[in-house]
């Protein structure tokens, strides 16, 4: 039994086979049944046939025998046409008989009836010869033999009287002769015998002619042959084929009674077993229902039921619920599995139960360090923002001591007569100091209040072309001071308008060009606008012939307060850093993309691509 | 009339049955003297190929058998003399054959051993206290008389050659009847007793069955006959009212023709009791079913061979015909049908060639000594079995009637037809 329960495969094909069993058996019986009833049928049938054929049988055996006695009587040809019909019907009816498979076991009654056929047949051809042969005799004893023996007596030398006395004696012995042929009775035949012995004797004393005594001879042989001739004939009609009839017709009957006999036993012995089917019917259709109720049952509890059981233990693992055994462990089959299978999701659940307990923990940590880092960044941006407003308001109150000191140098210079010159160098050295610092404290007060937010961005449309030609004049000064030769590129219609800031873009390419200036000693700077409508923007390039930037510093270029190397700065000298920091800051605002692209020692490009419009979080600035 | 038709052919084949192994194809080398062809004319009883064989061998003739059903050999002889030379069957066959002139007379002093031949034919008396016998007894009928007709008075001239004889009565199955005592209680009167109704069978031959039946009526008390061997038309109606009454209770099963037919009758249970000849008895016997062959204290029913020769039979023929006759008397045929149950007229003859325990059982009713052998070799008598009837001479002491053609022959046919087809 273990081969069978290790496997629910097994098991189902089992209760399979157990369903299937019945149906099978019941397909069978019904088909035996079926056999019984068409055998009972058969049965019946051929008892019919066989009850039909014995009764032709003995009816045409007693019409043979009503034909052989008309014959016998008048020896008429139709009677033995008949008797040849009927024998050939009969014939035909034994062969029929004989084929007949139920009668196989009683051959020898069948071989027996056929004999005697046989014989009635050959008994009665030598009834005909017989009969045909004593007919001929007849007619000649009565036509010619007798006539003839008196005709012949009356040539005899005989008295009258004698002759008259013998020719009596054989009158009385052709009455006798006669009389026998038509009664059959023995005592005409004595009186035939002693009329022809009185004649003879009569004969004897006178007559001496041997011819007529032979032919009294044959007289009497003559009869006695037509007597032997019937007494054969009717011998074998009465006692040799009657016998052979009564044979025949005992046999019929015995075979008809056989047949029902044997049909009798048979009916019973189907009934019979029609009655076991039945029974055994009725037991595989009770184990059918059983097995049709017991197998769902059977598998509601093998798999249904502990598949419900383990699909909910699966639930309870899936909503993390404690399990504690899984059901049908214990077991060989595919339930088992499941349940192992279960066992092992039941352990990975316990083990991720732990990592997310694991993980809790960690981004429990990880929010607090977070918070601690906003706090952080929030106290930092408050500090930078104090340090932007400070920075700012510091800005504002240095740059208003600051412009007052520029302004006074500017008023004194512009009196510049009553100044020695050393005094006019100092007093331009003044100036130029403060302009810078001034410039210096500018940038840091932007830098300032776009750190802080607190710079205001005002989008307009404006004539870019234009733009950029004023800021080219702007820078005119500067290039023309180191001798550089500045030009602007245009690739753009001269109405292009576009949104946005023109104090900003214009501070950011002053930054550039200032930067480009600065770090070009010769050659040249360009200012390129080349206008791309598909991608609906306007690329704007500054391009010089200056030192250019090594690659390790592209990264750190926009950062504030990056100024290369100190070998630059010495060089270039003056320069806040903050140029290109705000730069950065301000594209960003403006939605412009910066970028830079440089050959060290030939050259710098710094391009910036413009959008037509306005970055969407910008509110228009309507004039 | 005599057995039968048919009956004897099965007669012979029982008693044959395989044929002795070298027998049958021993060839007859002797050179013949003359041109003989002897042709014998009779039923299977006698005409048996090893007798045929044997004689061709002792004789250097050639003899050719034809053998037929009694009544169709009857036929044959009483019509066409000419076509043979010999004729073997039953004494009851001579009036028709003598009368009818188809045989001539067999002269005594060409027959050797004639002085041999028992008292039975030629007194009708085996023992001086012994009943001739009703009917057509075979010493009434052997000797030609000078008037031509047949008669018990010697004359040198007989119309047949008396040899193969035996006595017939009923066989019952043992383990339904009783046994009774041979002679004493075993009686003719079973065949009509009313226990057996409808198992009870009649040889189908009014020659002979009709003295079974009237010896049952006469024994049963039922009607006396004046003379049961020559019964009247009136005994007849009587004997067959009788018969038809019976017919009516359905006392008879059947009728039959054969002996192999009266043997399948009693084994197949069909019958219990039925008339019998010996050769069934001892096929039943061999085949394990209890059949006796009653001595009837009524005496048996008497039946005897005759040869006769054919009026046409001249010359060297004739000369043929008589040695051939001769040889049945020698010793050996009479020994070899001895075996078979039969007996022969010049018994002492053939005793040099029976053992002792032979001649003992066959012939002197003793029981058997030993287990003695039938024709075919194989044993047909066992140790300790006695010849129902005891011996020859006490059974031939007994013979109620013989197998007889009756004057009223003619009315027996109609009513014997209307006993067996009612």
């Amino acid at each position: 039994m273990r081969f069978f329960t290790s496997s629910i495969k097994l098991q189902i094909y089992a209760a399979y086979a157990m369903l299937a069993l019945p149906i099978v058996l019941l397909g069978y019986l019904t088909l035996s049944t079926h056999r019984n009833f068409s055998s009972i049928t058969e049965l019946t049938i051929e008892q019919d046939y066989v009850f039909s054929l014995t009764a032709s049988l003995q009816r045409d055996v007693i019409d043979l025998q009503r034909n052989v006695l008309i014959y016998k009587d008048t020896a008429s040809a139709g009677s033995v046409q008949n008797a040849e019909e009927l024998y050939e019907q009969l014939q035909g009816t034994l062969n029929l008989l004989k084929d007949q498979p139920r009668l196989q076991a009683h051959n020898d009654k069948l071989s027996r009836m056929h004999q005697h056929l046989i014989d009635y047949k050959t008994n009665f051809d030598i009834v005909v010869d017989n009969r045909k042969q004593q007919t001929q005799l007849v007619k000649n004893y009565i036509t010619e033999v007798s006539p003839s023996l008196q005709k012949h007596l009356f040539d005899l030398d005989l008295s009258l009287s004698v002759r008259n006395k013998i020719a009596q004696h054989f009158y009385a012995a052709q009455r006798n002769s006669l009389s026998y042929l038509i009664t059959s009775d023995h005592t005409y035949i004595n009186g035939f015998k002693e009329n022809i012995v009185l004649a003879e004797e009569l004969l004897s004393s006178k007559n001496k002619d041997s011819l007529f005594n032979q032919e009294i001879g044959d007289y009497k042989r003559n009869f006695l042959k037509i007597v032997n001739l019937k007494r054969n004939y009717i011998f074998l009609i009465n006692v040799v084929m009657a016998g052979s009839a009564q044979e025949i017709l005992y046999y019929a009957n015995e075979l008809a009674e056989l047949t029902s006999e044997h049909s009798v036993t048979q009916s019973e012995q189907v009934v019979g077993n029609l009655a076991k089917q039945r029974i055994i019917i009725l037991v595989f259709v009770s184990f059918g229902l059983l097995m049709t109720i017991a197998t769902p049952l059977y598998f509601l509890s093998l798999i249904t039921k502990p598949i419900q059981k383990i699909t909910r233990v699966f639930k309870s693992l899936a909503n993390g619920d404690s399990i504690d055994a899984i059901p049908g462990g214990d077991r060989d089959d595919e339930i088992g599995m499941l349940a192992k299978a279960a066992d092992v999701f039941k352990a990975k659940n316990e083990q991720t139960n732990e990592l997310l307990e694991h993980a809790k923990q960690s981004v429990l940590i990880q929010q607090e360090l977070n918070k601690e880092l906003a706090n952080a960044k929030g106290r930092a941006e408050k500090a930078l923002s104090v340090k932007s407003d400070f920075l700012a308001n510091m800005s504002h109150e240095l740059r208003t001591p600051l412009n007052s000191v520029i302004g006074y140098t500017v008023r004194l210079l512009k009196k510049a007569e009553g100044f020695d010159k050393r005094q006019l160098s100092s007093l331009n050295a003044i100036e130029r100091n403060g302009k810078h610092l001034l410039a210096m404290i500018n940038d840091i007060l932007d830098l300032s209040k776009i750190e802080a937010n607190k710079l205001e961005m005002r989008f307009e449309p404006v004539p870019i072309v234009n733009l950029c030609e004023d800021v080219i004049d702007q820078m005119r000064a500067s290039s023309d001071e180191k001798s550089l030769s500045l030009s602007f590129h245009n690739n753009a219609s001269s109405d292009l308008e576009i949104t946005t800031d023109p104090v900003r873009l214009t501070q950011v390419l002053i930054n550039l060009l200032s930067n480009a200036i600065k770090y070009t000693e010769q050659g040249w700077v360009t200012l390129t606008a080349d206008y791309q409508a598909i991608n609906k923007r306007i690329v704007i390039s500054v391009a010089d012939s200056g030192i250019g930037i090594q690659e390790e510093d592209m990264a750190r270029l926009f950062n504030r307060f990056e100024q290369f190397d100190t070998d630059t700065r010495f060089k270039i000298g003056h320069g806040t850093g903050l140029g290109l920091a705000i730069v950065d800051n301000l594209t960003r605002l403006l939605g412009i993309e910066v970028s830079a692209t440089s050959t060290f020692g030939e050259g710098s490009t710094f391009t910036l691509i413009v959008p037509l419009t306005a970055p969407e979080t910008v509110t228009l600035h309507k004039n | 009339m005599a057995h039968a038709a048919n009956s004897s052919l099965s007669r012979r084949k029982l008693l044959q049955g395989a044929t002795g192994a070298g027998l049958a194809v021993k060839a007859p080398f002797v050179f013949a003297r003359k041109p003989i062809t002897l042709r014998v004319l009779g039923t299977h009883v006698t005409l048996q190929e090893e007798l045929r064989q044997q004689a061709m061998q002792d004789l250097g003739i050639e003899i050719k058998f034809e053998p037929k059903g009694s009544a169709a050999v009857l036929q044959k002889a009483s019509m066409f003399p000419e076509s043979f030379d010999l004729y073997e069957q039953w004494s009851n066959s001579i009036n028709v054959l003598w009368s009818s002139g188809s045989i001539q007379a067999i002269e005594t002093e060409r027959i050797r051993h004639w002085k041999e031949i028992n008292s039975l034919t030629k007194t009708g008396k085996i023992t001086p206290d012994a009943k001739f016998g009703a009917g057509d007894a075979p010493y009434k009928i052997l000797n030609v008389q000078p008037g031509g007709e047949l008669g018990a008075t010697f004359t040198g001239k007989v119309s047949f050659l008396p040899y193969v004889h035996n006595v017939d009565s009923f066989g019952y199955n043992t383990s339904v009847i009783a046994p009774g005592e041979p002679y004493k209680t075993e009686s003719w009167a079973w065949l009509f007793d009313e226990r057996y109704r409808g198992k009870v069978a009649i040889v189908n031959a009014p020659t002979i069955g009709i003295f079974d039946l009237a010896l049952a009526a006469e024994a049963q008390g039922l009607m006396q006959f004046n003379d049961i061997g020559n019964m009247t038309r009136q005994e007849l109606d009587k004997l067959f009212a009788i018969l038809e009454d019976k017919k009516q209770q359905g006392h008879f099963n059947g009728y039959w023709t054969s002996v192999p037919e009266s043997v399948d009758f009693m084994k197949s249970g069909r019958v219990v009791i039925e008339s019998m000849f010996s050769p069934a008895v001892s096929s039943l016997n061999g085949q394990g079913i209890p059949v006796r062959y009653a001595a009837p204290r009524e005496g048996y029913r008497g039946w005897h061979g005759v040869m006769c020769l054919s009026s046409a039979t001249e010359g060297h023929q004739k000369d043929a015909a008589y040695e051939y006759m001769n040889w049945w008397l020698s010793g050996w045929a009479g020994a070899f049908i001895a075996r078979q149950g039969y007996y022969i007229s010049n018994a002492e003859r053939s005793r040099e060639l029976l053992s002792a325990a032979e001649w003992d059982y066959w012939y002197d009713g003793k029981a058997a000594r030993e287990a003695l052998r039938g024709t075919d070799g194989k044993i047909s008598v066992h140790p300790g079995d006695v010849r129902t009837g005891g011996a020859y001479q006490k059974r031939f002491s007994n013979v109620a009637v013989w197998n007889t053609v009756m004057p009223t022959y003619d009315y027996s046919l109609q009513k014997w037809y209307e006993f067996i087809s009612a």
